[in-house]
């Protein structure tokens, strides 16, 4: 059940058209802000594109369709392991056949583990995906051919390389390379919400037997939104092997699944942007608490959470909208 | 045949450290819908407290695992009036409460007690190996297979024959229809957390005869414990007790015979599990 | 979504602006544990640093000296992250650190090109080499571990029984015990793997061969405890060599495994009861600084940074990378610990020492009761 402040963010309601200028002066943001700014800034920046993709993508499932899934650093992983694995053995950086494939693996890997998970729902849900992203943890640990000799994981991956002759990516075209996917994929997935597809999946969250008994194939429409999900998770996984240098069983572990949930919910599950929002508070303030007290910082992290669930419940996003309107109405009362 | 004997004392005995840790956040899980993520700090808290009280203070160890134990009932008694009381339908909100509380515990465990682990330790009486067909075996892990086996049959009894316990399993299958009988189901609710969370605390110590006690074992043992009820099914007593002594023996037997791939038959198995029974062996609801 | 930019420009301005900094000083960053497995190694290896940056004034030719202590968190995800904030953003050119072997895996590639001077804590595999900006202390995880295998062949054992923890740095310590036992002519007959992190040894412990003795590595405190005691209950009688213990198992550890610990031997790179002029002040300094024995750990980062330091006096504070390592490599150094030099990859020669586990005087320590000198891992070019 959503509140009024919720719907409203989150689909446009009948006949109203999308206030576009918000939207487009935050990306003209994200595109000129960062030149002025050290490349440490922008890998930085580039990190948080990153997490926020892989959050927005699992909130397709997670969110919308319901689906409280903690194994979602499968495809994260599986995306980031398959471009690791083909620079380890076969020596190419090229993105052009990192990217597809990764994506094209994570989502076969969603696609499997979907088959087995959507038999149940609710806890044993969220028990079996936990089960298998630790399934596919141990096997990233054990199986050698998925490790640099040495280690575990797969270390010396590096910037991808675009085919151009003499061109070669720094941080700051990575960046830009980022962004640039990410904003496809936020447009992507604004389709996909706001479609009549969309709008069966939160049905269906909302209320499966009603669904059910208007003929649609619940169970069909949870296995899309879940593989659709997965893929983004995988497209951000890509992305991540590159920017990371590393890709290591960890990240195919419960403690990577984490990240999307604890983002989701703290910028607003409900919500459209909610996820981005969540990112962005997570990557930052785990950045300064860990600079300003090295041995302290969990917790500062883990009171954010608590008091983000205590204090702003529907998430960050929702309580800065609130917050907003609040002032806005204050001020538009005052001009009167 | 000895070594087949050794080998199936050492999964029982971790196998009930399994159950001590599982069966609080199963019952829970079941009778409350809550999902906390924080249960193994807490079992953590106990074996630290534990320890302080049997090794540092000298008390006797049955000291220790009492207070061990209340210290783990009460923080989670915390947690659970003070925070996640309010959560009660919130699934989200609960994972990402109770993680939060992972990372404030563990890191207050470690300003406390330091980063230095703590060795296991056990009471006097029981340090020392006995004879078992020609082999040593320790005492401490005979007792802890005892002490569990205790626990498990005055958990089930708690849960089957007592008033209390019908009280939990109605309100588990019918919240409304149980307050509406006049049972005040806050009461029973904070009790079933506290009882929970002691269990964790009194695994805790029992477990750190065999494992001691270090400042990641929070999330280890979590991780752990969600297997353990993924096999053996959510919000039963009984379900924790077998998802814990199976997991224990494969482990056990996993490790003797195939040490290189020790991790992976844990979760093999628990997969297998789910592709057959997907509520767990023993799960209350499909 | 005006609050989304507002929101978006208040964390970004307010990031550039905590993160602009300016840079006179000579920085040195380190990639301490401070959370995680390790949690406890952090403070230690600190303390090491902290006391030879005091005995120079925290300056070096006129510059003052900048400490920058990031968290490991026993991650090599995390220190690579690390590393790039030091390298990226704080400009440094020498880090200290990180401790994991896989953690130095991960960051290598990384710093291949960057010029900047990085250092193990404790021991680095011999693929560092090949990098030429690692200065590996105190010598290859083979090298420190050879000592213990020549020691097992001169006490008469013949055949032994080795317990690897099962990553890159168990493999890699039990290998150096493997070579130099072998070496002298002894037979390995059974190695068990053991998961890293693994909580219960007795399923292992049943199963081992009967060998004229048992070696093991298990890469911290809690296992090698674990190990030690889970041994004495099963009732192994075999006698027992650790490889990392005298740095891993400290007076408050031993304590606490009493008599199970006595008569177990390992090896070690230092040991505090060294009788030895250099060595002898260095403990009685360190204990008035810090008000503890100092172990293995924070004399490691003690001669690191004292061979930096060394280096920075060589080449007059200038810490371009080209002439800092030239430096580097010609310093000799009597450390605490013995001799130092380095070879031209940047791995140490160092002493290596046998220990035993006594009480000696109501105190539990690690007596040395071998020293085999000037140590060199056989792979490596002199």
């Amino acid at each position: 059940m959503k509140t009024a402040s919720q719907e409203a963010f989150s689909r446009p309601r009948q006949g109203q058209r999308i206030n576009l200028a918000p939207h487009v002066a935050g990306v003209v943001i994200l595109v000129i802000l960062p030149a002025f700014l050290s490349s440490y800034i922008q890998s930085v920046m580039t990190r948080f594109l990153i997490f926020a993709l892989f959050a927005m993508g699992y909130n397709l499932a997670f969110g919308c369709a319901g689906l409280i899934s903690l194994g979602h650093a499968a495809y994260f992983g599986a995306g980031g392991y398959t471009i690791a694995v083909i620079k380890l053995h076969y020596g190419s950086d090229l993105f052009w056949v990192g990217a597809p494939l990764g994506i094209l693996v994570a989502t076969l890997v969603a696609a499997m583990f979907g088959i087995i998970a959507l038999r149940v729902s609710g806890i044993y849900f969220l028990l079996v995906t936990f089960a298998l992203g630790q399934l596919l943890y141990s096997v990233a640990w054990n199986v050698s051919w998925l490790n640099t000799p040495g280690m575990q994981g797969i270390a010396g991956l590096s910037l991808p390389t675009v085919g151009i002759a003499g061109f070669t990516l720094n941080t700051t075209s990575f960046y830009y390379l980022v962004l640039l996917v990410s904003l496809i994929c936020f447009y992507l997935l604004f389709r996909i919400t706001n479609s009549p597809f969309g709008r069966a999946i939160v049905g269906i969250r909302e209320g499966e037997a009603r669904m059910r008994s208007l003929g649609y194939n619940t169970w069909l429409y949870k296995y899309i939104a879940f593989v659709i999900s997965g893929a983004f998770a995988g497209i951000a996984g890509v992305l991540f092997g590159y920017y990371n240098y590393l890709i290591s069983p960890t990240h195919l572990g419960v403690g990577t699944s984490f990240l999307p949930m604890c983002m989701a919910i703290i910028g607003g599950a409900g919500t459209f942007l909610g996820p981005v929002i969540g990112a962005a508070v997570i990557i930052f303030v785990e950045l300064f608490a860990s600079i300003m007290t090295p041995e302290r910082w969990p917790l500062i992290l883990g009171g954010l959470f608590v008091l983000a669930i205590m204090f702003a419940r529907e998430g960050i996003g929702v309580y800065l909208w609130r917050l907003w309107n609040k002032v806005s109405h204050h001020y538009g009362s005052t001009k009167n | 045949m000895e070594q087949f004997i050794i080998n199936l004392l050492n999964g029982l005995s971790y196998g009930m450290v399994l159950f001590m840790i599982a069966s609080g956040m199963s019952v829970v899980m079941g009778a409350m819908n809550i999902i906390n993520l924080a249960h193994g700090v807490l079992y953590m808290i106990g074996g630290y407290v534990g320890w302080t009280i049997a090794v540092k203070f000298g008390a006797p160890f049955v000291l220790g695992l009492l207070a061990g134990g209340l210290a783990a009932g009460f923080t989670g008694l915390m947690l659970e009036r003070g925070f996640l009381r309010h959560l009660y339908k919130q699934p989200n909100e609960q994972v990402l409460l109770t993680f939060g509380f992972v990372y404030i515990l563990t890191n207050l465990s470690l300003w406390v007690w330091g980063g230095w682990p703590r060795m296991p330790f056990t009471a006097k009486f029981l340090s020392g190996s006995f004879e078992i067909l020609g082999r040593a075996y320790p005492k401490a892990r005979m007792a802890t297979i005892i002490i569990g086996l205790v626990m498990a049959i005055v958990l089930w009894w708690l849960q089957d024959k007592t008033r209390v316990g019908s009280m939990v399993r109605a309100g588990m299958d019918n919240k409304e229809m149980a307050m509406g009988l006049g049972i005040n189901m806050e009461r029973v609710f904070a009790l079933v957390f506290f009882v929970a969370s002691f269990i964790a605390g009194l695994g805790g110590v029992l477990g750190a005869q065999l494992l001691g006690v270090y400042n990641t074992l929070g999330l280890e043992i979590l991780l752990l414990a969600l297997i353990v009820v993924i096999v053996g099914g959510v919000g039963s007593v009984q379900g924790a007790l077998l998802g814990g002594i199976l997991i224990g023996v494969i482990d056990a037997f996993g490790r003797a015979l195939f040490p290189k791939l020790a991790m992976f038959t844990m979760y093999f198995t628990m997969i297998i599990i789910l592709l057959v029974r997907p509520s767990g062996l023993l799960g209350r609801r499909v | 979504m005006k609050k989304l930019i507002v929101f978006f420009l208040a964390i970004l301005v307010s990031a550039s602006v905590a993160f602009a900094a300016p840079e006179k000083p000579l920085k040195i960053g380190a990639i301490l544990n401070y959370t995680g497995p390790a949690a406890m190694l952090g403070p230690l290896f600190k303390n090491g640093i902290v006391k030879a940056l005091e005995e120079n004034d925290n300056k070096i030719a006129g510059r003052p000296i900048e400490l920058i202590v990031e968290d490991a968190a026993g991650d090599p995800s995390v220190c690579l992250e690390k590393a790039r904030k030091l390298v990226e953003r704080d400009k440094v050119k020498i880090i200290i650190g990180p401790l994991m072997g896989d953690a130095h895996l991960a960051i290598a590639p990384y710093m291949a090109n960057k010029n900047v001077l990085i250092t193990t804590l404790y021991c680095g595999g011999i693929e560092l080499g090949k990098y030429r900006n690692w200065l590996t202390y105190p010598t290859t995880l083979v090298g420190l571990t050879l000592p213990l295998g020549w020691y097992a062949h001169d006490s008469g054992y013949r055949t032994m029984v080795m317990i690897t923890s099962d990553y890159a740095g168990g493999h890699g310590f039990m290998k150096g015990v493997r070579m130099g036992f072998e070496g002298k002519g002894g037979k390995v007959i059974q190695e068990v793997f053991v998961p890293v992190g693994t909580a219960d040894f007795g399923p292992y412990h049943s199963t081992l061969k009967d060998a004229d003795c048992v070696a093991f590595f298990v890469p911290n405190t809690a296992e090698s405890a674990r190990l030690i005691i889970q041994y004495r209950e099963f009732g192994v009688k075999m006698p027992l060599l650790g490889t990392t213990l005298a740095a891993d198992l400290p007076e408050a550890v031993m304590k606490d495994l009493g008599n199970n610990v006595i008569g177990v031997r390992g090896q070690a790179a230092y040991i505090w009861s060294r009788d030895n002029p250099v060595n002898n002040q260095w403990v009685k300094a360190m204990e008035k600084r810090f008000g503890m024995t100092p172990g293995g750990l924070a004399n490691n980062s003690y001669c690191i940074t004292s061979a930096i330091l060394a280096a920075l006096k060589v080449t007059g504070g200038d810490e371009t990378f080209s002439k800092l390592w030239r430096a580097l490599v010609r310093v000799q150094l009597d450390t605490p610990q013995g001799p130092l030099s380095f070879t031209p990859e940047g791995f140490a020669i160092t002493d290596g020492y046998i220990v035993e586990a006594k009480v000696i005087d109501g105190k539990y320590v690690w007596d040395p009761i071998k020293v085999y000198p000037q140590v060199l891992d056989p792979r490596v070019a002199k």
